[in-house]
């Protein structure tokens, strides 16, 4: 039923996205996008960090690479991180966006307008605005959005802005977004 | 200035302002990535408060001026001077040394330059190095506003603490800013750096392409160009290359399956090729 996810994060959403990844079903048959914030001068390391725990390959993808099932991928730094048509990334230079490249709002925009209502949002803590506007973007498509509970982040900035600017559909704790992701049958079909 | 995410044009409009410059100046722009140059249509119709796309349009039909500014504005530049230090080491150490071991002059093209931070920042190098004397760099541009702009060395401020870190890691022997200077709210690069370069407009289909190079630095602007245009770009690059010449991408950048009979990759870290 749903085609996509879509999880975006910064101060204090490591762990978070770790955990995920780590109870995500082995055979989940759709993509993983994550946009988090990161030193941009940093290439290296993060994906090797995030693939430790994870049930499923994540990588960095080169611009135009086809979107495959199954996998997690990682907005590359200092990039901006976009689902272009035919199923293919495209990554750009272009200026910062909230002081941000990756951008969580352009990542989210673009997999709104690709996937609509077949994409799931993700919120987790983080430390500036990024991310809310592409929120609402998902929410407007008739995507499913979920914000991690202010209360559990170690950072709520994020967060508390995508709740302000869209109603969205589920605030779980980190506890209830691994119960959700451990229960949820993610099948094409 | 910031731009809103709110505003968005259609797709119609999108293909009609592409219609447009096609036929009026015959310029192509149908094989650029969609949401790329969907966003900076957007943006410059931000700045220049024309939100009713047929005043965009008559605009681009009628001024020539305008139409300039468009090009220059559309052009995605490069984002900070060393971005990615560890391959401006790379070049200094192994594959500048490498290259110049030949009798001949090392010519260089930097293809596709919008706001010359990487062409200041590979004649910082050579110049650090004491290389200025062996090697010819030729800069395409799309047009004379871009060159007299990166002729200027105007350099945005808001570049210049993360060029300076960039610096710091790619461990020159000066500092930065010895290269140039704060006047008023502007940083302005030494243009005695680029005072032998040689400036070339090209137009986007890349006719009379320079010759006989031996490198290519073109990273991250095919990022714009959908899979069809950076394979004929790539071609063209090939064709411009010496056999054994060398070709530099962004670090994210592959040249693809079709491409790759006309370059082996030789460090992947740092996305260069050789022609074969």
């Amino acid at each position: 039923m749903y085609k996509a996810i879509m999880i975006g994060g910064s101060a204090g959403s490591f762990q978070v996205v770790a955990n995920i990844l780590g109870v995500i079903p082995r055979d989940i048959e759709i993509p993983v996008f994550l946009c988090l914030h990161r030193l941009k001068h940093v290439r290296s390391g993060f994906v090797e960090a995030l693939s430790l725990k994870s049930n499923i390959p994540v990588v960095e993808p080169f611009d135009k690479e086809p979107i495959k099932a199954g996998r997690a991928y990682l907005a590359p730094a200092n990039y901006h991180m976009f689902i272009e048509l035919g199923n293919r990334f495209a990554l750009s230079t272009e200026e910062p966006v909230n002081h941000s490249r990756p951008s969580i709002d352009l990542t989210f925009i673009t997999a709104a307008q690709a996937y609509r209502n077949k994409l799931i949002g993700i919120i987790l803590s983080g430390a500036n605005r990024d991310g809310s506007f592409g929120l609402k973007k998902i929410s407007e498509f008739g995507g499913l959005t979920i914000v991690q509970d202010p209360k559990d982040c170690e950072v709520k900035t994020m967060t508390e802005a995508a709740l302000q600017l869209t109603k969205v559909d589920h605030v779980f704790t980190v506890d209830k977004i691994l119960d959700y992701f451990r229960q949820f049958k993610f099948t094409n079909t | 200035m910031d731009y809103s995410l709110d505003f968005e044009i259609g797709i119609v409009d999108f293909r009609n302002i592409i219609k447009v410059i096609k036929d009026t100046y015959d310029y192509d722009f149908t094989d650029y990535s969609l949401i790329s140059l969907k966003r900076r249509f957007e943006q410059v119709i931000q700045l220049h408060n024309l939100k009713h796309i047929d005043l965009l349009i008559d605009r681009l039909r009628e001024d020539k001026l305008f139409f300039q500014t468009f090009l220059q504005e559309i052009a995605v530049e490069s984002t900070e001077m060393f971005r990615d230090p560890s391959l401006w080491r790379y070049m200094r150490d192994e594959l500048l040394p490498s290259m110049l071991n030949e009798s001949s002059k090392l010519k260089i093209w930097i293809p596709m330059c919008v706001s010359g931070d990487e062409l200041f920042t590979l004649a910082i190098l050579l110049k650090e190095q004491g290389l200025m004397n062996q090697v010819d760099i030729v800069t395409t541009c799309l047009n004379e506003l871009i060159i007299s702009h990166i002729k200027s060395g105007i350099f945005k401020n808001y570049k210049i603490e993360v060029s300076e870190d960039n610096f710091a890691r790619y461990q020159g022997k000066g500092k930065l800013s010895d290269y140039y200077q704060r006047i008023n709210d502007q940083s302005v690069r030494d243009s005695s750096l680029i005072k032998n370069v040689e400036f070339i407009k090209q137009n986007i289909n890349f006719d009379n392409s320079p010759q006989d190079i031996k490198l290519i630095l073109c990273r991250n602007q095919l990022i714009y160009f959908t899979q069809n245009l950076h394979d004929k770009v790539l071609k063209v690059f090939s064709d411009s290359l010496r056999t054994g010449g060398h070709l530099i991408l962004g670090v994210k950048e592959q040249v693809g399956l079709i491409s790759s009979k006309y370059f082996r990759l030789i460090n992947e870290t740092e996305s260069t090729y050789k022609k074969i």
